[in-house]
């Protein structure tokens, strides 16, 4: 009896040790600042990141552990690091699909976490999905499924607020420089330039007075670097 | 058995520092909607966290007076190490009753602070309205887009978890200092405070310090440095394993009878 008091007490107070302190490292937080304070990552460290970012995903599938996972899987590697595409692990561009689209699916109510206070500036639903939107589809498109990321570019294109588009065009930008200079299929280099063409407009249309002659001047509004090797 | 008496003695004990505590909190809420009424301010209103933070505070000193001038008159009269943290155990379910009150009294100082600045006495104006003035709607800043009640009960759950973490911290820092000599007290006391002070200094590029990191990511899981946000199942088990490790650690503190003269 007098055992059983003693070890019990024991028994829980190393387990729940031991499940904080799991807690505590499988965190986002740990996670953000090892991101940020490594300014010379290399790839034991990015394995090491990964491996725990998908395991707090695992273990709390919130927004801010799919965010981490879903920055650590960014398909613009395939278009602004092409020289790190070969040494890149077999399933990186799966695992960019899944954790884009769970990201850009994921319903804007759980953003919120207990004390509602949201972690970006503006209207969250907006900010996250063109955030991601882009992350989705050029992911889509380097697993092989062109037509699935046509459609659902255009899909989003058709949607898209000029206004949230303008702070995370790069990517956009880059995707469609990228199928338009680097494919030879003719008809992907239309759906390039058509795609651009509209999303153009659009910026045009929502901010008239930074484009008086409809042109793509450099200025704070700026479709600049928006153009197609034409 | 002396636990019955034990409790009997730790009732009466809680009971008139509950009352006066009360009491406070009530006086409080009145010179509010006293100030309400003369200023028709309702915004200056709705923050309420404080009668939260002051429950949560109250039952940590609670558990901080577990061992505290009473328990050598306890000892002399046949109460054992045990039967102090056994009724101690048997008072958990208390932070539940302080939870509700919390609640029932910062939803009622709400509706009572609605009708006077929105001079109305609509019953039904005052539990539903906009997303600023409903009765239901501030617990989480409530936007229209879930269920009241689940809401509240949320709201109370965690109250719960925070009351009895602070109830079992206090009771585990009181066995801590029962089982420690006088120069362990002082190296514990002055150890925790050079850590915390230590910690708390900001790194060069002004991220929030290392401590307060970790904590944030134990506590809330995720990153304080865009803005906290706390997720309901990480602090669940965060709560969780800190009454865990401190209802454990009191017990083993206590175990053993430490000879005092």
């Amino acid at each position: 009896m007098k055992k059983r008091t003693f070890i019990i007490p024991v028994i829980l107070l190393v387990v729940a040790i031991v499940c904080g302190v799991v807690m505590t490292i499988c965190s986002t937080t740990l996670l953000t600042t090892d991101t940020i304070s490594s300014s010379q990552s290399t790839p034991a460290h990015d394995a090491r990141l990964k491996k725990y970012a998908e395991m707090a995903y695992r273990f709390d599938n919130n927004y801010s552990n799919l965010n981490m996972c879903a920055n650590l899987y960014r398909s613009k590697v395939y278009i602004y690091e092409k020289e790190r595409v070969a040494s890149l692990p077999a399933d990186y561009a799966e695992k960019c699909v899944l954790y884009s689209k769970a990201l850009f699916e994921m319903d804007p109510k759980e953003y919120r976490g207990l004390n509602n206070i949201a972690t970006i500036t503006g209207d969250p639903a907006l900010t996250i999905k063109n955030q991601n939107a882009c992350n989705y589809f050029v992911a889509l498109y380097f697993t092989g499924q062109t037509e699935l990321a046509k459609s659902e570019m255009e899909k989003y294109v058709d949607e898209f607020v000029p206004q949230y588009y303008m702070e995370h065009n790069e990517l956009l930008q880059g995707f469609l420089m990228y199928v338009y200079n680097e494919t030879d299929d003719e008809k992907d280099k239309e759906w390039a330039a058509s795609m651009r063409d509209r999303i153009k407009d659009k910026v045009i249309a929502a901010f008239p007075e930074n484009y008086p002659d409809g042109d793509e001047a450099n200025n704070s509004f700026s479709l600049y670097g928006f153009y197609l090797d034409t | 058995m002396n636990l019955g008496t034990a409790v009997k003695f730790r009732f009466s004990q809680l009971k008139n520092i509950t009352i006066f505590y009360y009491v406070i909190i009530l006086f409080i809420q009145l010179g509010k909607c006293i100030a309400l009424a003369l200023y028709n301010d309702f915004t200056n209103s709705i923050s309420d966290s404080y009668i939260f933070m002051a429950s949560a505070v109250m039952l940590f000193v609670c558990g901080v007076m577990s061992f505290k001038p009473t328990f050598k008159m306890m000892l002399q009269n046949g109460y054992s190490r045990q039967d102090v943290h056994n009724s101690f155990l048997c008072f958990l379910p208390v932070t539940v009753l302080y939870a509700v009150a919390d609640t029932l009294i910062s939803q009622l100082q709400l509706c009572v602070a609605y009708g006077i600045t929105q001079k109305t006495s609509s019953f039904k104006a005052i539990l539903f309205n906009d997303k600023y003035c409903g009765v239901f709607s501030t617990l989480f800043e409530y936007d229209g887009q879930y269920n009241l009640v689940v809401e509240i009960l949320l709201h109370i759950m965690i109250s719960v978890l925070i009351y009895t973490t602070a109830f079992t911290l206090g009771n585990m820092v009181s066995a801590l200092f029962y089982r420690l000599n006088i120069g362990g007290r002082i190296a514990v006391s002055v150890g925790v405070g050079a850590i915390i002070l230590l910690s708390s200094i900001p790194d060069s590029s002004f991220y929030l310090p290392y401590s307060v990191l970790v904590f944030n990511s134990f506590i809330y899981g995720t990153s304080g440095e865009y803005g906290l946000t706390a997720y309901l199942n990480h602090f669940v088990a965060a709560t969780i394993i800190l009454i865990v490790i401190s209802v454990s650690a009191s017990h083993l503190l206590v175990r053993k009878a430490t000879v005092k003269r």
